[in-house]
């Protein structure tokens, strides 16, 4: 049986995964071990800096924000903590769902027991597993809520994929995709959707169940694009690829805060078919960004944009704070101009003609101010 | 013909070699032999190509001697030259630059290489100019050792970069201790005229050379698209024409292509050049330098001197290890892995054979038993130091596992 710890309704926290590359060729490079080394030297700073499961990638996560001008404030000095040690030891750090061009044989894994286990299990999908996201933590009042809000934002994951963007570039190739990172996830068995259940005690009895089955162990084993963390109080949306900004990570956190404050405004049953469109809409989110096509519950469809839109008109009372409300209008913005950062990556790679320089040039904007 | 082919049978046959025959037989015989060492007796690379340069030369089998190593010195001298301009291109000036307490730590732990080594040799009675002579020669460490290591275990991280900056930067400073002691060294004669500066100027004007090489290469290859075919050419071109160069003007060929690779990496600010190492040809550098360095050993030496040599080496290896262990924490490091630092930069590069060739044409003190002693340590190290340098990768997990 899992508890779920109650938590402060539309608290916020981030975890966010960056890319470790060396000042050489910009490629993914074993760092988080010798970065690990020196911040365990000093005091912990605020928000946790933690290895991921191969040795390019480290991740970053905030405390408990109720705005996001102090959750802004906490991931600036953690970057600025990671940024000085990355400096001492000659290496890059940045943000964008996938590294352009590394190769996912030459990843090696973080020499952790998990790691290690999930290397065993998955195999070589492990190592293709490098790839970056930006995990956004909403605290719900209780499992209940948390299981019905993670139903109601179905429908939004597409915005949050395309907003988020940034892994146009895979393995060496343009991928065509405006987030190729996501089609590494959708390669584990317990990827996808969570199950459509009515509130926390059903979702303890499939719980149960899958454990019974020996299929899982913790929440950890489900990949899903958004699961519950009764641990932390939270639901935690797992679709976005990491921003190249620091902004832009932390207008995705607002722009979940607000609907989750929509739901709670306004309580109801999620749409009855919106799962069937739910693979569909995501594809297209991933495959074209904004300019997706969006089937809707009635069965019209819009751009992505235009939905993205809509809805931050629609959610933008809930927005309490003005740092949330211009973080909303920042967001609205990239999607009227359709200038995400897979667009960015793109014309940096048609200006200097080589992947590398857009990796430095992505490390020069992850360390802007 | 003889009835059967033994070593002496072998030189009887007057094979018309020519250099491209003996280039062939040292690469065959070397690629061939190492890997039935490598296999046998479990070694790394380094290490069955130089024992395999000694089994095929004139000290076991006498199958390659120095004569046919001297057809194909033109080869040996690009290959030593395309790994020490590689070793520039993994250096990184900015990094340099703002990490200070690195080049803090390579000039602490060349001090202290240095004033172990000579600290030793005058304990064995060594006088002290030629003590501080030798100690110069032993200070470099050999970039080529270190850079196939790092290639064959694809180590990344900390120990890997700094043990490649700190050879590179104890190579220049071993260069310019040797030359300022061959510049004390020929003031003695008092002849009052500037050539007792030359040994200085050689190694300033081999910078300035360099530079401006890796300034060319840097400037000719941002004309060049990313990935264009003609990048490693270029390279290849200007640093054939540097160290042709460098041997015109009697310049150090070593310091020119370091200083060339570091210039032509810093001054590359598209970072358009393509990286040397991903050619195939640089396996057949090092697989080239290391057998013709087994075969121009002495082992002979090694019967007069392995106690001094013995000695010589436990100072050297002490001095490194104790001190970049124990700068362990100031470069960013566990002590475990500052311990693996200073056995990381343990191999003896090949540069100690150049110098102490130059040295006993200046001064005759270091030749005999001094000369004998160095070459010893060198053969020592070259057969033992990559074995070092593999646990050094691996203990602080920068080889791949």
């Amino acid at each position: 049986m899992l508890e779920f710890t109650p938590s402060t309704p539309l608290t916020l926290g981030v975890e966010l995964e960056l890319q470790i590359v060396n000042r050489r060729d910009y490629n993914l490079t074993r760092g988080a071990s010798d970065l690990m080394e020196l911040v365990h030297r000093e005091p912990a700073p605020a928000g946790e800096i933690k290895p991921e499961i191969t040795e390019g990638m480290i991740e970053i996560s905030t405390g408990i924000h109720h705005d996001v001008d102090a959750m802004l404030a906490e991931l600036a000095s953690i970057r600025a903590v990671l940024l000085r040690h990355a400096d001492r030891l000659n290496l890059g750090l940045c943000g964008g769902g996938a590294h352009p061009f590394q190769q996912w044989p030459d990843q090696r894994i973080y020499p952790q027991p998990r790691y290690r286990l999930v290397s065993e299990l998955y195999g070589y999908l492990a190592q293709q597993f490098t790839v970056f996201g930006q995990h956004i933590h909403v605290g719900c009042p209780d499992g209940d809520h948390a299981v019905q809000w993670v139903q109601r934002l179905a429908p939004y994951m597409p915005h949050f994929i395309a907003l988020s963007a940034s892994s146009p570039f895979y393995q060496g190739v343009d991928s065509a995709f405006q987030s190729s990172r996501l089609n590494c996830v959708n390669a584990f068995p317990l990827s996808g959707f969570m199950p459509a259940v009515a509130d926390w005690a059903e979702f303890n009895a499939y719980f149960d169940k899958m454990r019974g089955f020996g299929v899982v162990e913790s929440m950890k084993d489900f990949y899903w694009d958004i699961r519950p963390k009764p641990e932390f109080g939270t639901l935690e949306i797992r679709v976005c690829d990491t921003p190249l900004t620091l902004a832009r990570a932390v207008q995705l956190a607002a722009y979940a805060r607000a609907l989750a404050a929509w739901f709670q405004a306004e309580p109801r049953a999620p749409e009855p078919d919106q799962m069937c469109m739910y693979a569909f809409n995501r594809f297209q989110a991933c495959r074209f960004g904004l300019a997706g096509n969006l089937i809707l519950a009635d069965g019209a469809s819009c751009s992505i944009a235009e939905h993205v839109l809509a809805t931050l008109d629609t959610v933008l009372p809930y927005a309490d704070h003005p740092g949330m409300r211009a973080a909303l209008v920042a967001l609205g913005e990239v999607a009227r101009k359709q200038d995400g950062d897979a667009h960015w990556l793109r014309q940096q790679h048609q200006a200097r003609g080589s992947l590398s320089q857009v990796v430095r040039l992505a490390c020069e904007q992850w360390a802007a101010q | 013909m003889p009835a059967t082919l033994t070593p002496a049978a072998w030189h009887t046959l007057s094979l018309p070699l020519n250099p491209l025959l003996g280039l062939g037989g040292v690469l065959l015989g070397g690629l061939l032999g190492g890997h039935w060492l490598m296999r046998i007796l479990r070694v790394p690379p380094a290490t069955a190509y130089v024992l395999m340069g000694l089994l095929l030369g004139p000290a076991a089998l006498n199958l390659l001697d120095r004569d046919m190593l001297a057809d194909v010195q033109l080869f040996i001298d690009l290959a030593a030259g395309m790994i020490v301009f590689q070793l520039g291109r993994r250096i990184d000036v900015r990094w340099l630059l703002r990490e200070k307490r690195l080049l803090a730590s390579s000039l602490l732990e060349a001090l202290c290489t240095g004033a172990a080594v000579a600290g030793m040799l005058l304990w064995l009675g060594v006088n002290p100019l030629a003590a501080a002579l030798a100690a110069s020669i032993a200070l470099a460490t050999s970039p080529a050792v270190l850079l196939m290591a790092v290639r064959d275990l694809r180590a990344e991280g900390q120990v890997t970069e700094r043990a490649l900056h700190l050879t590179a930067l104890n190579n220049v400073l071993a260069s310019l201790a040797f030359a300022v002691c061959l510049t004390v060294l020929e003031r003695v004669p008092g002849d009052g005229a500037l050539p007792w500066l030359e040994p200085l100027a050689q190694v300033l004007g081999a910078g300035a050379l360099g530079v401006a090489a890796g300034a060319l290469m840097a400037w000719l290859g941002q004309r060049l698209s990313a990935g264009d075919s003609r990048q490693w050419p270029l390279l290849f071109a200007v640093v054939v024409l540097t160290l042709g160069l460098a041997q015109l003007w009697t310049l150090a060929p070593w310091v020119a292509l370091l200083a060339c690779g570091v210039a032509a990496r810093a001054l590359d600010r598209r970072e358009s050049l393509a990286e040397p190492d991903v050619q195939p040809l640089g396996t057949v550098f090092y697989l080239l330098l290391f057998v013709s360095l087994g075969v121009s050993l002495p082992p002979q030496a090694l019967g007069q001197a392995w106690l001094p040599a013995l000695a010589l080496i436990g100072a050297r290896c002490a001095g490194r290890l104790l001190c970049l262990t124990a700068l362990a924490r100031l470069n960013a490091l566990s002590w475990r892995k500052g311990a693996a630092l200073g056995l990381a930069m343990q191999p003896m590069s090949g540069l100690a054979l150049l110098l102490a060739d130059q040295a006993r044409l200046v001064y005759p003190a270091l030749g005999g038993p001094l000369l004998t002693t160095l070459l010893s340590a060198w053969l020592l190290l070259a057969v033992l130091a990559p074995l070092g340098v593999q646990l050094a990768l691996r203990l602080s997990g920068d080889a791949r596992p």
